[in-house]
């Protein structure tokens, strides 16, 4: 490395390179390499969560998708007879007209975003247990002194892992969930020409997918505003707890709530509202994943909220609603606990 | 000259108990440093204010920097490894080489490969595969592939083998040390780390008892072979120590003459690890 550095360097203290050292490339430690290091890391760290969960929900939902067609082609041969199905298709083809038809494009739809919930429920348990875990396990395993050698402050690790739950996750997420559609396409155009029938005009509309996708996509940023504050709450206990960081996380504002409910009864004599439950628990538990999987939306929702993609009105919604903004303010609150914990608090 | 590391009235306390009591210490570039202590002398707490892991009162300096206010500016310059700094168990050999090149300015992804090139450490192995032995030799590649000015080694080879022990400091003197760079170590296996310290600092109970360069000791330190005839002669000049070798008195003493010395007995430096002992046991009395 070096070789009969001049002596005079030693008394240089600033952060120039010593002459004849071989340094990494340039840019590197910069603000934006550091990160883009850290979000990486997570996604090492997490790949089987973040990413072969979501892979291995989406090919057993297509395997599941072509055993229902092949057992209903079973049926259909077996129970019923060789029934032409094209020329059925071309029966009730001839039947639908117009709205008709914008009505099954928009049920297709449908369909298409409630295929996709199996893939949320997933993301939404892998990043509630992320969080809860992503600043715990290094102290834990006693790598974070090891992480810490490294020049990466402690805002940006905290931050690189915000970033990973609010945003990586749901399009890693919805990534899986596109694979998900192209492939449930895919078999049912595969069926439809098995029939005789031209799936084109029906199945394959680039208008549909793309919404379906822009929709999914669009509620990524939106829920994050909205989820901030119940992330950073989680991160703050993965960072707070000694042991049993879900206790904290989850468990500590249930029993506050109870807690606050049964004081309400006491001193007001009255039954206890539910405002604890709905800003505290019902925004901490409802925050990790996508939008859909918020309970406040199945309150308002006239049907199942499963059923329906989130509609643009609701997005702006949520945007402009006080709520956003005050959990922005907490939300803030929270992570600057949580970085001050990891930056301050030594108990290696 | 700046130098690497400057404490005066260095502190900290947990609670009541005094983890270091006022230190002053003054490291230029280019020694090894052995800091050596028993258990729960302050060791690991120095280092930690050096690192800028834990706040402490009094003044320190690391590199002219503030390490507990410009820790990330220091961590470029600085490395370290602990016993209690452990690499993380999922990651693999490749990771950790693209993780730290991005982080790191001054880390040589190039020279880590070749330094891991001698070992059976392969690129796609992950950390939990790995032997103890294993372990320590990837985070000294890692650690020798930055272009450090201060590598503080706190414990570095617990757990490890003699072989791996003798591996690791050979490596470090011949491949890493150099003039402008400055290693600061602790460890318990005085005897291992002593033939390459340029300065050892003896702590205890948060003070520095001994801080002196390894070429000033033959001049201050001497160790006696007595007979059982000369030890009352001996004791008279106040050993530091003293402790009974195949039926004769070896004892220790600071800043009597050597020549005097060699006429009670067969006189030698004491090294380190007697010297820790005569030095501790001093302080007891």
């Amino acid at each position: 490395m070096t070789t009969s550095t001049p002596t005079h360097a030693a008394s240089n203290t600033t952060a120039t390179p010593m002459p004849g050292a071989s340094t990494g490339a340039a840019g590197h430690g910069t603000p934006l390499a550091t990160f883009t290091a850290l979000l990486r890391r997570e996604f090492w760290e997490n790949r089987g969560g973040l990413w072969t969960s979501q892979l291995w929900t989406t090919g057993i939902l297509l395997v599941l998708i072509a055993l229902s067609l092949l057992i209903g082609e079973t049926f259909r041969v077996n129970l019923v007879g060789d029934v032409d199905v094209a020329s059925l298709a071309d029966l009730a083809g001839s039947q639908v007209q117009g709205t008709q038809l914008a009505e099954l494009r928009r049920g297709l739809g449908i369909g298409l975003w409630s295929l996709g919930v199996l893939n949320q429920i997933v993301l939404y348990f892998v990043v509630l247990f992320y969080c809860i875990s992503a600043l715990y396990d290094e102290r834990k395993d006693r790598s974070i002194l090891f992480w810490k050698s490294l020049p990466a402050t402690d805002t940006q690790t905290v931050l690189s892992k915000l970033v990973t739950a609010v945003l990586v996750a749901p399009v890693l997420a919805l990534a899986a969930i596109a694979i998900l559609h192209l492939g449930t396409l895919l078999l049912l155009s595969l069926y439809a020409s098995f029939h005789g029938l031209n799936p084109w005009p029906v199945l394959w509309q680039p208008g549909l997918l793309l919404d379906v996708w822009l929709r999914t996509l669009a509620t990524i940023p939106v829920h994050m505003l909205w989820a901030l504050p119940g992330i950073a709450w989680l991160l703050l206990a993965s960072s707070w707890a000694k042991r049993a960081p879900f206790v904290w996380a989850v468990l500590l504002p249930i029993l506050a709530a109870v807690l606050a409910s049964m004081l309400e009864t006491l001193i007001r004599l009255r039954l206890p509202g539910s405002w604890v439950w709905e800003h505290v628990v019902g925004r901490i538990v409802s925050s990790p994943g996508m939008m859909s999987l918020q309970p406040w939306r199945w309150q308002q929702a006239s049907d199942n909220p499963f059923m329906e993609p989130v509609t643009w009105g609701q997005l702006r919604q949520t945007l402009v609603s006080i709520e956003t903004g005050i959990g922005l303010l907490v939300a803030v609150a929270l992570l600057a606990a949580a970085i001050w914990l990891r930056r301050y608090r030594d108990d290696s | 000259m700046t130098a690497t590391i400057q404490a005066r009235g260095l502190s900290k306390s947990f609670g009541a108990t005094r983890a270091l009591a006022g230190i002053d210490l003054t490291i230029p570039a280019g020694r090894i440093v052995g800091l050596i202590g028993p258990n729960g002398a302050g060791k690991t707490t120095a280092m930690k204010a050096i690192l800028g892991l834990t706040p402490y009162q009094g003044e320190l300096k690391v590199l002219g920097l503030d390490p507990h206010r410009q820790r990330q500016q220091l961590m470029r310059d600085v490395s370290f490894i602990a016993d209690t700094a452990i690499l993380p168990r999922w990651i693999r050999v490749s990771e950790l080489i693209d993780f730290t090149a991005q982080v790191h300015p001054r880390f040589s992804p190039e020279r880590c490969r070749a330094l891991l090139a001698g070992t059976k450490i392969d690129p796609k192995m992950k950390v939990k595969a790995m032997s103890k032995g294993m372990v320590v030799q990837m985070h000294l590649a890692l650690v020798m592939a930055i272009d450090a000015r201060l590598l503080v080694l706190d414990e570095p080879t617990l757990g490890l083998d003699i072989l791996h022990r003798k591996a690791f400091y050979e490596n470090l003197l011949n491949d890493y040390f150099d003039q402008d760079r400055t290693i600061l170590v602790t460890t318990h296996q005085v005897e291992e780390i002593e033939h390459i310290l340029s300065d050892v600092v003896f702590i205890r109970d948060g003070r520095i008892v001994l801080d002196t360069a390894m070429d000033a000791l033959p001049d201050r330190y001497t160790e006696v072979l007595v007979g059982p005839d000369r030890r009352e002669a001996a004791l008279a000049l106040q050993p530091l120590h003293e402790r009974s070798l195949f039926g004769k008195s070896a004892m220790l003493f600071d800043g009597v003459d050597r020549l005097r010395l060699a006429e009670l007995g067969e006189v030698r430096t004491p090294g380190l690890a007697d010297l820790f002992v005569a030095t501790m046991k001093e302080r007891d009395q």
